[in-house]
């Protein structure tokens, strides 16, 4: 791994960390912006699968930039990533938790989640819109995205298993 | 308490079974643990390593805010570096490749699935519909960066709120 690289994804990895208001929700269109758009290292299929196995894997969705490192420079490359995203949101939640516990009952509180929302969601819709971009764009693979968010919406079936069965109906119907 | 911190986050699955873990063991207060979600989901970074650490750095000031990063972190990143080593080997055979592509377009149903969902409560809040609508645009369209898709969105539905705030006081 050239130094230029190691730096890029430190970049690119440490900047979604400290900028991910909200959760790993917020941060999915920018990486991919970055990561697909930009650098080109993986394509939108492979973002679009990354994403996939970062929902199946208990833990944190964001665990997925595991791959992408994995992917530009083997375990380094893996290593890298995943400190790079979990280690700079850390250290503020930190700092942020010991000043938190004071300021218990104070209106700024609600008014930071209440106005932050709004941007949130928007950023749900646009993960939406940038992830299947180039990654999922046949009928089939239309008609299983809608008929999960279908089951999503109206059964209680477990997230994980929702996956299992696309991958399922992708064997079958996606099939190269 | 740096080892009981780390292998009870180790399960490392959802937020219900570090509430669990926590809640059930006297660590928090049902009440502390409400406070907590609420600051976890306000700060950057995936909110349950958030959580990991913010109760650690509670339960074992700094020792235990690292050993909670760990025990949420460790597991998964093992986990999705054995599939990386797959994926990028012999044995991701192209009779995979359908299998892989279905569970992308599963990931992006879920994503619309959740999108729909998040939006129910901002249906009869059309300031906060537009910012939502305007968000997805920018993003979607444009390609705006998230720093100043922040300052900006982020300003403005904190600004927003604030005014909500102000006529609910005066009303």
């Amino acid at each position: 791994m050239t130094f230029a690289l190691l730096l890029r994804l430190i970049t690119v990895f440490g900047t979604l960390s400290v900028l991910g208001f909200g959760g790993g929700k917020g941060i999915f269109p920018q990486m991919r912006l970055d990561a697909v758009d930009h650098d080109h290292w993986l394509t939108a299929a492979q973002f679009a699968q990354f994403y996939a196995i970062g929902k199946l894997v208990p833990g944190p969705a964001t665990i997925m930039v595991v791959l992408i490192g994995f992917g530009i420079a083997g375990l380094a490359g893996a290593a890298i990533a995943a400190i790079a995203m979990f280690v700079p949101s850390s250290i503020m939640m930190y700092v942020a938790g010991k000043v938190w516990d004071r300021y218990e009952g104070a209106p700024f509180r609600t008014i930071l989640a209440v106005g932050f929302a709004p941007l949130i969601v928007g950023l749900v819709w646009a993960s939406l819109a940038v992830i299947s971009h180039g990654a999922v764009d046949t009928p089939a693979g239309y008609v299983i995205a809608a008929s999960v968010a279908l089951l999503s919406l109206r059964t209680k079936i477990p997230t994980p298993l929702l996956i299992l069965v696309s991958g399922i109906a992708g064997a079958l119907a996606l099939a190269p | 308490m740096f080892v009981t911190i780390a292998s009870t986050a180790f399960g490392g699955g959802q937020k219900a079974q570090i509430r669990r873990a926590t809640v059930e063991r006297g660590w928090l207060t049902d009440d502390e643990f409400v406070q907590a979600i609420e600051i976890v989901e306000l700060m950057p970074g995936a909110n349950l390593v958030n959580l990991a650490v913010y109760i650690g750095e509670r339960l074992g000031g700094p020792m235990g805010a690292v050993a909670g990063f760990l025990g949420v972190t460790i597991t998964p990143f093992v986990i999705v570096l054995l599939v990386g080593w797959w994926y990028f080997s012999p044995y991701n055979v192209p009779a995979l490749r359908g299998a892989l592509a279905g569970c992308a377009a599963g990931a992006i149903g879920l994503t619309l699935a959740n999108a729909l969902e998040l939006t129910t409560s901002h249906l009869r809040k059309p300031i906060e519909l537009a910012l939502i609508g305007l968000t997805a645009l920018s993003v979607a369209v444009w390609h705006m960066h998230l720093l100043v898709l922040i300052a900006v969105m982020g300003g403005l539905g904190i600004a927003n709120a604030v005014l909500a705030t102000r006529k609910a006081r005066a009303a």
